[in-house]
Formats: structure tokens, sequence, C-alpha cells
């Protein structure tokens, strides 16, 4: 791609999210999120294939129909209550209009069906950006208006998510399609928070993006992308292989690794506000996801040769070192003995 | 309920169903979607009307922009698919299914 | 505690740096010295005060022997690998001490928290440890099967139990074990209650294992490494009923009624495990399914809530530790030379290992309970007990000393009796490391039969 266009792409990418997360009215805020889609949909389709063609396109009908409905629930409220202010969407039909329109951008059940065939069609660095960057803005506006939700219905559409998070990756071999029901699965943990402490809604999603992209790059630098080749993913990097093992458990939400951090406070406050059934299933619905992490920690750690495999390029692999990866596997593995820290600052 | 209101209420309601159900061709599809983001401009440039305020012009005209920018989008993604798929059906869009 | 707790954590770094020619000699001589160190805790314990290192830690009666026991076993478990890692490569070789060594420092955390929720946070912080050792190390592809099986049943039964503790800690606002029978929210007879006392039981239940939860430990131990089966046997299902002991001494309940079901799978696990040992052909699966059936004694125990059945819980525990331990030891020096662990393919190995012969002899005697031992003190105290809270368990748990005695005994004389298989032409001796394992484990029982009361827990005060 010419340099210039990249750069002014990359620039209104993180333009977009910036624009919406900074503003307090309702339409700044959806040309925030236009102006990321905008942003994005030549990235996704930069690679002339079949596949990531495909996938742009469905990532632009999905995203365009849920910023159209996102504009007209925004108009909606306008017409009956008069004002623009985003936190003051106060009538009941327009915020519920809203939560299926976010929801629908952020790919939560059961909107989620683009998710994993768009992660699937593009590269691990474009799978990055849509797991984590593109789920800021929509979340902020949802953390945003709040107030006007509606409990059960988000209790209800998190606990889907989570259930079609951790069933759905029971099935895939291919590894970004694993992260995408991962990525539903931690959306489920976000929005089941969301009425009633936002704060832990962003400690959620700030442990979720350190994980994820902490995950994300150890599999591009290992170049594995399915479960085969994550077979013969201890001849690039044994050291980082191993690790990628606690980080899949971290993800999983195992104690004592960071984890298990947002999901403890999690159940704390949902068993303060006498939710223990909720609780108890959300914690539950976790060991879906567990599952299929420990496969794949079983593919490429745990089983070590004599595995064969049919991949023989495989061998010839450039060994790069990334100075950050190191720090980032610390991050996402150790985190949890900090918690109170974490508590005061939030 | 204003017929005014009433208005684009339905003309978004039924270019959203056509949006949802009518899934053979991917024109069809981004005549739907514009013709969703026309009747918002509409509703917006209504809502002086509606309110009673002073008419303030700047939001119909930036949906407007972005509703194009996302039309020329579209058109880009159709060429662009053109090359790969048969873009009159969208069922072909399948490589990627779980 | 911090004696213990930070040489622990320094071998780490010992291992990762030591000469590859010392790491086997440095890493058992330092760990053998933490646990010496650890003897000192026994002092602070014939008192009947909680013996506090800082506020959040402490050890009294029930948790010092378990504290030492975890200590002592990480040189036996380093001893006892060598063999089975000698053709790995140095950096796995490291890899598996490390992973010994934050499972003894889990351990020890576990044992002496006096916070309810760290202590479930350690709790489950030994999982991992545990699986990598299991599903890395074992020797068949099952072990995968049986990591997972570990991993989902001892979850499953643990997030119940997290959201129990959370429900607690908001109704009390505290999760101190030190203060939590002060508060009097625990008392009421309520559906509520009983479903937070299922909850928070089944975890340890599950990993006690209790009869009808007990499927993932057969599995785990055939398929584990040696590490791992004499870590399971002698600590983890430990940490099942010092839990139990835990939540029921802390929160008093008024009815009995929720605990009937979990009597009587205990009760009817011990007959029903000890009749699965003497159909048993595997030797591991055998004695994982003794460790089943001990385990319903201590069950049965800690849900009875008196003290002498605590006393005989834990006496009980810390002498099956050491003996389950010492005899997946000896299975495994078998297994070594064989490569099997079938009974059928193992006869008469007292003809060829004579010195062996004696160790099994004597680990036979002390898992069927014969009178000196400790385990005859633990499972006499139980079955006094028990008597005392029904008349009628007194058929069940005399039926089960009996039982278990038989299948002790169909062991013994199954590996050391009989034909010699036509298969073994050339076997190697046994070495001196062996013997060493064997007396290590010999020794403490045999001196705690001259000083049990370091073991009787709180009715020694």
């Amino acid at each position: 791609m010419n340099p210039h266009a990249n750069m002014i792409i990359m620039s209104s990418l993180i333009l977009g999210p910036m624009i919406t997360i900074t503003s307090n009215h309702w339409i700044m805020a959806w040309v925030g999120l236009e102006i990321n889609m905008l942003a994005i949909i030549p990235l996704i389709a930069k690679q002339h294939h079949p596949r990531a063609i495909e996938a742009s396109i469905k990532y632009f009908l999905t995203q365009a129909a849920a910023s159209s409905l996102l504009l007209f629930s925004i108009i909606n409220n306008v017409w009956n209550t008069g004002q623009f202010d985003i936190t003051q969407s106060t009538n009941t039909m327009s915020s519920t209009m809203m939560t299926a329109a976010l929801t629908m951008k952020l790919g939560l059940a059961p909107f989620h069906y683009w998710l994993p065939e768009t992660l699937q069609g593009t590269t691990t660095m474009m799978t990055l950006i849509l797991t984590t960057w593109q789920k800021l803005a929509p979340l902020t506006l949802l953390m945003m208006i709040n107030q006007s939700l509606n409990t059960s219905l988000l209790v209800t559409l998190s606990l889907l998510s989570m259930m079609i998070g951790g069933w759905g990756g029971l099935n895939q071999t291919q590894l970004r399609k694993i992260m995408a029901f991962s990525s539903i699965a931690h959306l489920g943990w976000m929005t089941m928070i969301l009425t009633l402490s936002t704060k832990l809604t962003l400690l959620t999603f700030y442990t979720y993006i350190t994980l994820t992209t902490t995950m994300l790059l150890t599999i591009k630098l290992l170049e594995t992308n399915k479960m085969s080749t994550a077979m013969t993913s201890w001849t690039k990097s044994p050291m980082l292989n191993a690790m990628m093992m606690l980080n899949l458990m971290s993800l999983a939400g195992l104690p004592p690794l960071t984890g298990f951090m947002p999901k403890w406070l999690i159940l704390q406050e949902l068993t303060k506000n006498h939710m223990t059934i909720i609780a108890t299933t959300s914690a539950i619905l976790s060991l879906l996801s567990l599952f299929f992490y420990i496969r794949i920690a079983y593919y490429s750690t745990i089983t070590l040769p004599p595995n064969m495999t049919n991949y023989s390029q495989q061998w010839r692999h450039k060994n790069q070192q990334k100075p950050y990866l190191p720090l980032m596997i610390i991050t996402s593995s150790m985190l949890t003995p900090i918690m109170p820290t974490f508590m005061m600052i939030m | 309920m204003t017929p005014l209101h009433l208005s684009y209420f339905m003309a978004f309601i039924i270019s959203m169903t056509g949006f949802m159900l009518h899934r053979t061709s991917l024109i069809s599809t981004l005549l739907c979607l514009e013709a969703m983001m026309l009747s918002l401009f509409i509703a917006t440039s209504l809502c002086p009307i509606q309110l009673q305020t002073t008419s303030f012009m700047l939001n119909p005209m930036l949906i407007l922009t972005f509703s194009a920018c996302e039309a020329s989008l579209g058109l880009s993604l159709l060429v662009a698919s053109s090359r790969t798929h048969n873009p009159n059906n969208l069922q072909n869009l399948n490589l990627l299914q779980c | 505690m911090l004696k213990i707790i930070i040489p622990t954590i320094m071998l780490i770094p010992t291992t990762t740096m030591c000469k590859p020619t010392q790491l086997w000699y440095t890493t058992l001589i330092h760990s053998m010295l933490i646990s010496l160190l650890s003897l000192q805790l026994f002092y602070p314990s014939l008192q009947p005060i909680m013996n506090f290192s800082n506020h959040n830690m402490a050890a009294d009666q029930t948790s010092t022997p378990l504290i030492i026991l975890s200590c002592w076993l990480t040189p036996l478990m380093i001893l006892a690998s060598q063999n089975h890692l000698s053709t790995e490569p140095l950096s796995r070789k490291r890899t598996f001490i490390i992973t010994t060594i934050i499972l003894q420092m889990l351990l020890i955390m576990t044992f002496s928290t006096t916070d309810l929720m760290m202590f479930f946070v350690l709790f489950e912080a030994t999982l991992i440890p545990t699986l990598m050792m299991i599903t890395r190390w074992g020797n068949q592809m099952e072990r995968l099967n049986a990591g997972t099986y570990f991993l989902f049943y001892t979850l499953m039964g643990s997030l119940p139990l997290l959201v129990a503790l959370l429900s607690l800690y908001s109704n009390t606002n505290s999760l101190s074990i030190l203060t939590m029978q002060l508060s009097p929210t625990m008392l009421k007879n309520t559906w509520t209650n009983s479903m937070w006392l299922l909850a928070a039981l089944t975890a340890f239940m599950i990993k006690m294992p209790l009869y009808g939860l007990h499927l993932w430990l057969p599995k785990a131990h055939v398929e584990a490494p040696i590490a791992g089966s004499m870590i399971l046997a002698a600590i983890l299902l430990k940490l099942g009923g010092y839990g139990i002991i835990r939540i029921m001494s802390t929160t008093n309940f008024l009815s009995k009624t929720p605990y009937y079901p979990f009597m009587i799978l205990a009760l009817w696990g011990i007959i029903m495990t000890s009749l699965i040992c003497l159909r048993q052909t595997d030797l591991k699966s055998l004695i994982a399914y003794s460790s089943v059936s001990h385990m319903g004694l201590v069950t049965a125990a800690t849900l009875t809530q008196t003290e002498w059945a605590y006393t005989g819980a834990i006496t009980l525990m810390i002498a099956h530790g050491l003996t389950s331990s010492l005899l997946f030891c000896l299975a495994n020096t078998n297994y070594e030379r064989i490569h099997s662990r079938t009974l059928l393919l193992t006869q008469n190995m007292q003809l060829l290992l004579p010195l062996m012969g004696t160790w099994w002899l004597l680990a036979s005697l002390t898992n069927m309970a014969l009178p000196p031992t400790i385990n005859l003190m633990g499972e006499l105290t139980i079955i006094t007990s028990l008597f005392n809270w029904s008349n009628t368990t007194i058929i069940i748990t005399g039926l089960g000393t009996l039982i278990t005695a038989i299948y002790t005994l169909h062991m013994f004389s199954s590996t050391q009796w009989g034909e010699l298989p036509q298969h073994i032409k050339i076997m190697a001796p046994s070495h001196t490391r062996e013997h060493l394992i064997m007396t290590l484990h010999i020794l403490p029982m045999t001196l705690l039969m001259m000083k049990p009361e370091l073991i009787w827990g709180p009715l020694y005060c």
C-alpha cells in the first residue's frame, strides 16, 4: 500500500475511536464510529484474496447496518427527548435499540456471526486490531449510556455470549477463529457487569486487551494459525511456547494468573447484588472456554516431539526476537497480586 | 406518533427489512443501506420542525457526507468482489464459514 | 513461615543457574535443608495457639503437620524422578524441578494462610503445576485425557466454592478463619445455608475424593509420572480434608442433616473402592483406589465434627500421605524395570530384588494399619468417633478395614510371591537412591510412632 495512504488510513483508524470516546454529542460519536469503519475496511481488504474481500464485505455490511441502526435510535431519542447528549438517552425503546446496535458492533451474541469469519479472513495483526482497538469505541458508548440500559437484557445477552463463545470455540481448529470465540466469551463478562459497575467493565477490558494482544503476538511470532501447525511451534521458540501455555491458562481465568482477577471481582460484584445463580452459571460457563484453550496448550506445549507434521517449511524459519514480548507475557500472567493497587487507582 | 415521525420510521423499517431479507445481490443490499441512511437524513432534517428549535443544518450534512462515503466504500467493495466472486449472489460468500 | 518460603523461592534461581552435573544433588540437598528447617514449626504447634508469622499467615495444630509433610515430600520427589528424567534434555529437567518447587511453595502458602479467599486462590493455583506435571511428563498418550479429567473435575467443584465464599464475604465482610466463628449469620437452618454448604463442600469432596466424584483420581494417578503420583497422593488429596476441616470448624451449623448424603457416600465408598481394589490388575490404579478408600474414612470423620474425629482425620491424612507415597515409589521401581504396571507381569519380585521385598512388606503392613503404626492410630480414632456418632457404622468401617487388609495382602503376595514370569531375563539391581527414598518414607512413620502427639491436631493441647 502507498505509505501516504497507509498513514492517512492508520491515523483515521486511531482518530475514529478517539472522537467517539471524547464526544458528548451523539452525532459526533456516530461520526467517530463511521470514520473508524471507513478506515479499517481498506486494511482488511488489503490483500487481494477472495477470503479478505469476503471478510471485508461481511464486516462492512454488519458495521454499516449497526451504525445506521444506532443513528436511527439516536434520532428516535432526539425526537422524544429533544437532546443529543449521550448520557441522557432515556427513551426505553431507543436505549434497547442502541444496545442491539452497539452489541452488533462489538460482536456480542446473538449478533456474533460476523466476528469469527471476519477474523479468519484477515491477517493476525488485523485480528489483533479487530479484537482490541475496534471494541474500544462501542464499549465506551455502552458504558456512557449504562444508566439507561436494561440489566436483565444485558445479563441475558452476556450469558448467551459466554455460552456461544464456549461452545462455538470447541468446534474450531483455526486459532484465529478460536480467538474470535474467546473474544465473544470475554465480551460476555464485560457486559455482564456493565450495569452494576462500569469500572469493572473497564478493568475486564484492559485485562482482555493485555491477554489477547500477548496471545496474538505469540501466534504471529510462532506463525501458527491452526492446531496442526501449533504442534511444531516448539521448534521456533521453546521458551515462548512454554509461556504460551501460561498465557492460555490466564485467558481461561485460572487463578492465580491475571485473567482470574477480573472474573473474581465480577463474581464478587454479582454476589453482592444477590445474583448468586447468575454468578455460578457464568463461572461454570467459563469452563467451556477453558476446554479449548487447554486443547491448544496440549497441542503446542504439552506434547513435544516426536510429533510429525506435513508442513516442512515450518523448519526453515527465521528466528526473530521481540523485546516487548517478555514484558507482555509477565503482564498477562502475573498481575493478580497487585489487584489492590488496581482497585485503588480505578 | 406524528405523521412525520411515522413516515421516516416506516421508511427506515422497510429498508432495514429489505437489507436483512433481500440477499441475492450485493448491489440491492447496498441500495437498501442507502435507503436507510437517506431516511435517517430526512429524519435529521425534520428534527427542527418536531422540536421547534432553530434550524441547524450541520447534523444532516454530516450524515449525508458519511452515508456518501459509506456508499462509495460499499461500491468499491462491490468492484473488488466482482473480481473474485459472483456479485449477483451473496450466497457465494461462504469461504469463511465455520 | 518466611524462613521456609523464601528459601523455597530462592531454589528456583538455584535450579536455573547451577551446573548441569550438580543439578540433582544441589536441589536435593537444598530442599532437604528446607524440610529440616520446617521441622521447627512443630514446637509451637504443641501449644493451643495459632503460630503467627504475620497477620495473614499462621500455622496451628491442623496445618503444621501438612506443611511439614509437603516440605518433606519435595526432596523425595526430586530423588524419585531422577531415573525417569535421565533421558530428558537439561532444560526440561530444570523445568521439572522448578515445577515441583513452585508446587511446594504454593502448598506451604495454602496450608498457612488464614484467609479463606486466599486459601481458595492458592488451592486453585496448585492446579496448574500439577496439570503440567501430569500432562507433560506422563508416560502415555492417555495422560492428556487424565489431565483434562483432573482439571475439569476440580474446577467444576471449586467454582461454586468461589461463589459461596464470595457470598459469605458479602454477608459477614470478612473471610478470616480466626473471626469466622464469631459471625452469627451462618447459624440459621435455611435452604440458602444448605445450598451454601453444598457449594462449599463439593469442591473439597471432589478433591478428597468422595466416592462417586473420584473418577479423575485413578486416571490421574495411573498416567502421572512418579513425582506427580507422590504429590497427588500425599498432599493434594489432603487439601480437600484440610479444607473441610477449616470450613466446618469456622462456620457453625445447627443442623447436621445436609451432611448425610456426603456421609453415606463416604461410608459406602470405603466398601466399594476396597472391593474395586480386589479386582484391579493395574498396580498404580490399585494404590489409587486404596487412597480413595482411606480418604472416605477421613471424609466421614471430618463431617462428624468432633475433636476426636478431627484428630483421627489429621493423623490418618499424614499416615496415608507417607504410606501411599511410599507405595507409589515402590510401584515405580517395578515400573522402571518391567515397563508395565500390570500385577501379573511383576510376580515374585522378592527373588530378584530382595531388599525391596522388605520395603514392600513394611509398606503393606502400614497400609493395612498394623498395630503400632500411625495408620492404625488414625483409623482407630476415626472408627471410634464414627461409632459414637452412630453405632451401625462399625459394620461398614470394620468391613472396610477387613477388605483393606485383604487387598493389601493380595497386592503384596501377587508382587512378591508366586512364579517368576518367563519374560524377565535380566533386571537392573535396586539402587541406593531407591533404598534412600524408601528409608526417608519409613523413617518419619517410625519416628511418629514414638511421638504421635505431633500429628494429633487439636486434641493434644
